[in-house]
């Protein structure tokens, strides 16, 4: 083996001075060469052509929908006044920064969740986004619907690398028992690709840069690029080639299997063609992230990075899962989040419940603040070119319902949206209507959606 | 499912009331408000066509899930990498286990991570290593370095008459060393400094120093050869002068010196790959080598013979990266990425003979394989499985026996432990506990981790053994450390984990293990409730429905004393929607109210009544009564049912659960017989096809 390569062609280290006289770690991965230097992973991640994007003259409008479970204290959550300029109470204090681009929406209802019998957690995080009632099963006959963000995702499948991006802070329990029957499916799961497939969501910070940005390397050359994209081109058409020869051996409900195999590929299929070109610079890979807050945080600035790149119209984060027992030691509160929810009017839970609220909302403030600080063309933020939605399974805690839900909608759309009022809604509204309002900012058209989705919310 | 009609046998523990409570509207499963008792079928002759009288059933396309994805690429490549847990979605679990056929969907984000999870395994196992260089600088001011003359003058070595500095290089292998130094001189008289750089006595370069202070100074630099094992490397000063007279003094000062390599190491040795690949690309050819290669490893992988064209297919990847620049490990490695993107790698698949017919067919040679190594190592089949597959062993009840007994002693059956119990009786959640530190100060996780420990222990005295599984319940002794010692009020043992007599202290038995107490608590308080659930649900498989309507005010039970808390449920019971579950549920958890939320002993009212009027205080007695109930054997089968075929059984497999229980309590209920019964049932060997009518009520299947 000719080392000499592996430096650039010197056939001696010439060190310059003492400090630099250590060698630089070689790494065994560049010592073979080979164009080795990202391991595992995709390589460069393409990003949508910003002439694309100058030549459609505005921003694209992206859809970000954020959950956070057991509810929220309803009596320090909503403002007096309604219209612009509403009162900021305790848990929304946080959004003072960016309250010009934020509306509270009060008057909201969930009502395919809204089932006499248990397990509102699970029915009401699975139905989160579909709006769709939930099977009552933790077998496998799992069914929902499909959700407003995958539908708002496929409608728009291609025009970014990645058609949307499942993002949390916790898998789950390592055991199978989640919420009264139901399957751990519906409280792990607000994106549904269809009735039976939930998206999952991806939990590691540093798992997302790498999926998002890996390829940025500045090491490989084009050539090398294209080289490996050719190779895992072969590897695809030989697994297409495989699925589609076994698809027609197998029976309806195995068929049904592959099937999901094949829509997969065929997303490996856009990955793989995309990647290679791209000019937004990431920044640092997240640190090993153990503790909560800095999960958090890390999957926020992923959010921002990944909508300011254009690498996806379409992100749901989910704060935790359904029924969250997390424990919020690092805010001074003492209990599991779900066992505080169940206050039963108790002074000292409902004070710990408020404070891990306002938390939980500092969290989408920050995010905010961040869409804002990014400028798009003509003047505009990223956040004025979002609709970024925050809310949660439930409303109360003790009382499990479903209507009256604590919800924000910042940004507008790309003008689609009035900002920054407090609108209360004298009948309850369908959720489902808002979604459809969200897809529409979008350019997606969804017509009925959900067990009483309509048409468009009325926002103005 | 329901739970099975037991003809001739006691229940001690079927509550009626409970079982008749249906949950409220919502989309319900047809299969589970079936309750009919069926029939023994007393045909002799077995049925070729499945029926809702006899239906051996069918599994759904079977995804590798993230624990059995892992331990295949660890049995297949020898590799330690975990792609799987590390960056797969978690599974979903359906009837309590991640392992279910038909809940394992597949997403776009799995194909993305197999794909980076199989590139990352190919340049593991067909990397070749080189030798860790020797690479060294040594400074004179820190470093051992060996002077004839001279002292350390600042950060540099000042040599002021002839002599040397010398360093040892240890080379790890024969080769192209490079050596090198850094000096400059205090120049004098009418010659430049000279010096030499060399190794071994041997003067390898020879020079003139112009350098006249540090930040001038010069790198010298010289290959060598050197053999491996140690040299000295000598740096010389080879012109003195000194005239005191006039007050001139040339010295040689040396920076640093340095060696490095060898910088043309051939490859070192990796022995994943000198297991994979048994030829040489140079010698064989590469595209023979990467033949030889597949030929043997994609038929691991995909747990079956090769079809005629499937090599040529997969070799087809191989040419491609190879002549468009790749070297031959490129080519193995996507080689490999195509076998393990593969739908035959990702999936268990098992081909119907037709699959729009109900008619029944034995299940194939390496089928079968893989439903036992499957169901008994979480992994795929080893050679000797592979073996007997080959040679048919596994069409015979006694083949598969022959291979369950064998496979049962094999370290890989470990996982019945860490996945089968671990998620049958909560095993895993041990890991997750985390009690209210205020309430609980002394949990840990030494204590957690001898939680663990003991249970796990106590499983496996099970799988490898011929011990009466209803000792789940009734075993009087156990084995501590003295953590747990301590933790129970026990006299330290002799050693640690040590088999002492629990029997004294309401102990012995699943139900008196602080694991299993802990994780069916909530972090601050106790629940009856929970813990009933827990033994009819996981040990009596007689889950009872979720509450109906508006009354999961249940969890008012957190907030209560303990001392209040058998009043408060007494109270609750009054409402008759709740008593018909509750009044077997919560007595039963009352005779575990014992212990506390992390397990330890307290004096709490341990008193239950069962629904026959049965009595009994504290958890020794009440796990005697619960051992003799037959429902805990039928759950055993059941469990390993649901687990060992990755399916839900439905009402059809009631008449096989029959016949495996038959068997399991013919072989004295120990877990061996009872994995050989259902390895030999009729559902493990055999499927079928699917009509395409999908109101068939055919098939508890999926």
């Amino acid at each position: 083996m000719n080392w000499s390569k592996w430096f650039g062609g010197a056939p001696v280290r010439r060190p310059t001075s003492r400090h630099a006289a250590r060698h630089e770690p070689v790494s065994r991965r560049a010592f073979l060469g080979g164009g080795a230097a990202v391991v595992g992973l995709p390589y460069l991640v393409s990003l949508m052509p910003r002439e694309a994007r100058a030549m459609s003259a505005a921003d694209p409008v992206r859809a970000v929908y954020w959950y956070i479970p057991c509810g929220i204290r309803m009596e320090h959550w909503v403002p007096n006044a309604t219209g612009t300029g509403y009162d900021l109470p305790r848990i929304l204090a946080s959004l003072a920064p960016v309250q010009s681009k934020v509306s509270v929406l009060t008057g909201i209802a969930n009502r395919a969740a809204q089932v006499p019998v248990a397990g509102d957690h699970a029915r009401g995080t699975g139905s989160f986004l579909t709006c769709e009632e939930v099977r009552l099963t933790d077998g496998a006959d799992i069914e929902n619907g499909q959700s407003a963000d995958q539908f708002v995702a496929q409608a728009l499948a291609g025009q970014t690398p990645f058609n949307s991006l499942e993002l949390g802070t916790t898998g789950g329990s390592s055991i199978g028992n989640c919420d009264s029957g139901y399957s751990c499916a519906y409280t792990r799961n607000i994106s549904w690709l269809d009735e039976n497939t939930p998206m999952p969501k991806m939990t590691d910070p540093r798992l997302v840069f790498d999926r998002l940005f890996s390829g940025y390397d500045t090491e490989l050359t084009q050539a090398a690029i294209d080289r490996r994209k050719r190779w895992r081109t072969s590897v695809l058409d030989h697994t297409m080639a495989d699925t589609n020869t076994l698809m027609p051996k197998l029976s309806r409900s195995d068929a049904a299997k592959l099937d999901e195999y094949l829509t997969g590929l065929r997303e490996l299929e856009l990955r793989i063609a995309n990647a290679g070109d791209g000019e937004c610079v990431p920044g640092d890979r997240p640190d090993d992230a153990f503790d909560y807050q800095e999960v958090t945080t890390a999957m926020i600035d992923l959010q921002v990075k990944a909508l300011e790149c254009d690498l996806t119209r379409v992100v749901t984060f989910m704060m935790e899962n359904g029924g969250s027992y997390r424990s919020f030691d690092f805010l001074g509160t003492t209990g599991g989040h779900h066992e505080l929810s169940h206050h039963q009017g108790d002074a000292t839970k409902n004070e710990a419940l408020s404070i891990i609220d306002e938390w939980e909302v500092q969290q989408f403030a920050s995010f905010l603040e961040k869409l804002d600080a990014i400028e798009e063309s003509n003047g505009s933020t990223l956040l004025d070119n979002v609709l970024a939605y925050f809310s949660s399974e439930i409303s109360d805690g003790d009382r499990h319902n479903h209507d009256d839900l604590p919800v924000l909608l910042a940004g507008s759309g790309g003008g689609y949206a009035p900002e920054g009022q407090h609108k209360v809604y004298g009948s309850e509204q369908p959720v489902a209507n808002l979604y459809i309002a969200m897809a529409e900012a979008a350019g997606v058209a969804m017509g009925p959606f959900g067990q009483d989705g309509t048409g468009p919310i009325d926002l103005s | 499912m329901r739970p099975m009609s037991m003809p001739g046998l006691p229940v001690l523990l079927l509550a009626a009331a409970c079982s008749s409570v249906v949950p409220g509207e919502g989309k319900t499963d047809a299969l589970t408000t079936d309750t009919g008792t069926n029939d023994t079928d007393t045909t002799t002759e077995t049925p070729t066509t499945a029926t809702d009288a006899y239906d051996p059933g069918r599994k759904t396309l079977h995804r590798l899930n993230r624990t059995e994805y892992d331990n295949t690429v660890r049995d297949l490549l020898g590799t330690s990498q975990t792609p799987a847990v590390d960056t797969f979605p978690v599974d979903d679990f359906a009837a309590g286990y991640d392992n279910i056929a038909a809940n394992l969907s597949t997403s776009p984000l799995h194909l993305e991570m197999y794909e980076a999870a199989a590139i990352g395994l190919g340049e593991e196992v067909f990397d070749v290593p080189l030798a860790e260089p020797f690479d060294e600088i040594w400074q004179p001011e820190t470093d051992d370095l060996s002077p004839t003359t001279g002292s350390v003058s600042g950060q540099a070595f000042n040599l002021w008459s002839n002599g040397s500095l010398t360093a040892i290089v240890d080379a790890p292998e024969a080769g192209t060393y490079i050596l090198s130094a850094r000096v400059w001189a205090q120049q004098a008289g009418p010659d430049l400094a000279r010096m030499s750089l060399g190794h071994d006595g041997f003067v390898d370069l020879d020079q003139d120093v112009t350098a006249d202070s540090e930040s001038t100074a010069e790198i010298f630099e010289v290959e060598v050869e050197l053999s491996a094992g140690p040299h000295s490397v000598e740096v010389a000063f080879l012109n003195d002068f000194y005239d005191p007279d006039l007050g001139e003094d040339r010295n040689l000062l040396v920076d640093w010196m340095g060696a490095y390599g060898p910088t043309d190491a051939v490859g070192g040795v990796n022995p994943l790959r000198e297991a994979l690949v048994p030829c040489d690309p140079e010698t064989d050819g590469a595209h023979s080598c990467a033949s030889v290669v597949f030929g043997d490893l994609a038929e691991k992988a995909w747990r079956r013979p090769l079809e005629p064209d499937e090599l040529d297919a997969l070799l087809s990847v191989f040419d491609a990266v190879v002549d468009d620049g790749g070297s031959f490990e490129d080519g193995l490695t996507y080689t490999l990425t195509a076998t393990l993107l593969s739908p035959h790698f990702t999936y268990r698949v098992e081909l119907d003979t037709d699959p729009e017919s109900l008619e029944i067919t034995p299940l194939g040679d390496f089928a079968i394989a893989s439903r036992l190594s499957y169901m008994l190592w979480s992994s795929m089949p080893d050679d000797e499985l592979f073996r007997a597959a080959r040679e048919g062993e596994l069409q015979t009840n006694a083949g598969i026996e022959t291979q369950v007994r064998r496979m049962l002693d094999d370290p890989k059956a470990e996982s019945l432990v860490t996945n089968f119990a671990g998620q049958w009786l909560y095993l895993r959640a041990i890991e997750d506990l985390a009690p209210d530190p205020t309430a609980y100060p002394d949990f840990n996780d030494v204590l957690k981790a001898s939680m663990k420990v003991e249970v796990e222990s106590f499983m496996r005295t099970f799988v490898h053994g011929d011990r009466d599984m209803r000792e789940l319940l009734s075993a009087t002794e156990g084995q501590v450390d003295a953590v747990l010692a301590a933790h129970y009020g026990l006299a330290e043992p002799a050693q640690p984990w040590a088999t002492v007599d629990l029997s004294g202290i309401e102990r012995g038995g699943l139900l008196g293990m602080a694991g299993v107490l802990a994780v069916n608590s909530y972090p601050a308080r106790t629940s009856p409730v929970i813990r009933g659930k827990y033994v009819l649900g996981q040990l009596m498989c007689d889950e009872p429905p979720p509450p109906p309507a508006g009354v999961e005010g249940l969890e008012d039970e957190e907030n209560i004393e303990p001392a209040d808390l058998r009043e408060a449920l007494e109270q609750h019971r009054a409402d008759p929607v709740c008593a018909g579950c509750h009044v077997v549920m919560d007595e039963l958890g009352f005779g575990l109210e014992g212990f506390d939320v992390v397990g330890a002993a307290r004096d709490v009212d341990a008193s239950g009544e069962l629904p026959d009027g049965t009595t009994f205080y504290g958890a020794r007695e009440m796990s005697d009564i619960l051992a003799q109930d037959p429902k805990l054997t039928y759950c055993i089968a059941e469990q390993l049912f649901t687990f060992g075929l990755g399916r839900i059984p439905a009402t059809t497999d009631e008449r096989f659960l029959e016949e495996v229980h038959t068997e399991f309590a013919a072989g004295g209920y120990t877990f061996p017989e009872l994995v050989v019964a259902l390895a030999t049932s009729a559902p493990f060997r055999n499927r079928r096809g699917q009509t395409d009518d999908s109101t068939t009520s055919i098939g508890g299947e999926e």
